[in-house]
């Protein structure tokens, strides 16, 4: 039995519709919740990892999670770069005396991730024993299909 | 029609729905793929100043509709006494006139381009009346710009006071 010519085209034309109708979703970043809740568990593993690297100054580990264009501002408006966080770390410059972090939320765009949390972590940097609680963001991208840091902000919370 | 025009016409209809189809599936790519590769950086950049100077141009307008477009839904905003605000607090604060940007200015810009995403990061001098107190120290900020729908938006941003070294 032969197709008849306009159903094939219309066959062909739903198929097209349809997947087009699945991509544009995709684009405008509607993930659904399994989605985004994967996601979130995805980064929040990244985030711990980069927690216990910190404190272990495994400065190897945050290599592959920091992207080579990370812009760090910390709690006093000072702008690094990956090379000198990373400098400093391995040259034991920052002390994590304590370290806390709660209160995460997560904003998923695709392959971008906002997440902002609260800290308490006491850390020591350039002579200074930082205890002040403090909003952060942390923004991470998908490159390479690794979830990679490529900006922190901290601000101190002023009550 | 005969048998010989039947098949043609069957045949020319079968590539002209699959030429709709690969046309309709091109169309739909996500857009970051589409504009890492066809927008420049130099370009992307001067959209995100120029999105970033009107939305500074509304907020100093109270131009709510501008503001309300140049905004994501999800906006996570954390200014310099490290108070988070979402979008309708942000609009709210504005709107009621207790958020006033007295002057704009701002420099030091590194940007960070990842397809559809932008990370913008500077120094603010701008002078900022909050809640009835004036803030005209210097501070570190960082934007983040995701493109919907073909508009540019501000997603997140955070502000930090920048520490008087001398201290």
């Amino acid at each position: 039995m032969r197709n008849h010519p306009g159903r094939v085209c219309r066959v062909l034309l739903l198929c097209a519709a349809s997947v087009a109708s699945v991509c544009s979703l995709a684009g405008q970043e509607k993930q659904d919740d399994k989605s985004v809740l994967q996601t979130e568990n995805e980064v929040l593993q990244v985030e711990q990892s980069r927690d216990q690297a910190l404190q272990q100054r495994d400065v190897a580990l945050l290599d592959k999670i920091y992207s080579d264009q990370l812009v760090f501002v910390n709690t006093r408006g000072q702008k690094f770069t990956k090379a000198q966080r990373l400098a400093d770390l391995g040259a034991g410059k920052v002390e994590y005396f304590s370290y806390n972090q709660e209160g995460f939320s997560y904003h998923v765009y695709g392959d971008t991730v906002v997440m902002t949390g609260r800290t308490s972590s006491v850390v020591k940097f350039q002579g200074r024993v930082n205890k002040i609680p403090r909003l952060f963001t942390n923004i991470y991208v998908k490159t390479g299909g690794q979830w990679r840091l490529v900006a922190h902000q901290a601000t101190p919370i002023v009550e | 029609m005969n048998l010989q025009n039947s098949e043609h016409t069957y045949m020319k209809k079968q590539r002209v729905a699959v030429l709709m189809a690969i046309m309709a599936l091109g169309a739909i790519r996500p857009a970051s793929a589409q504009d890492a590769k066809h927008q420049p950086d130099a370009e992307i950049q001067k959209a995100i100043l120029a999105v970033d100077n009107e939305r500074y141009e509304a907020m100093q307008k109270k131009d709510m509709a501008t503001l309300d477009r140049l905004h994501g839904d999800g906006l996570v905003f954390i200014n310099t006494k490290g108070r988070m605000l979402n979008k309708a607090e942000y609009m709210e604060e504005i709107r009621s006139g207790n958020l006033k940007f007295l002057s704009v200015e701002t420099d030091d810009y590194t940007f960070c381009i990842y397809g559809d995403t932008v990370i913008m990061s500077g120094r603010a001098k701008s002078v900022v009346e909050y809640h009835g107190v004036v803030n005209k120290r210097p501070r570190r900020f960082t934007s983040v710009f995701i493109k919907m729908q073909g508009q540019w938006r501000l997603v997140a941003h955070q502000a930090t006071l920048i520490a008087d070294e001398t201290n």
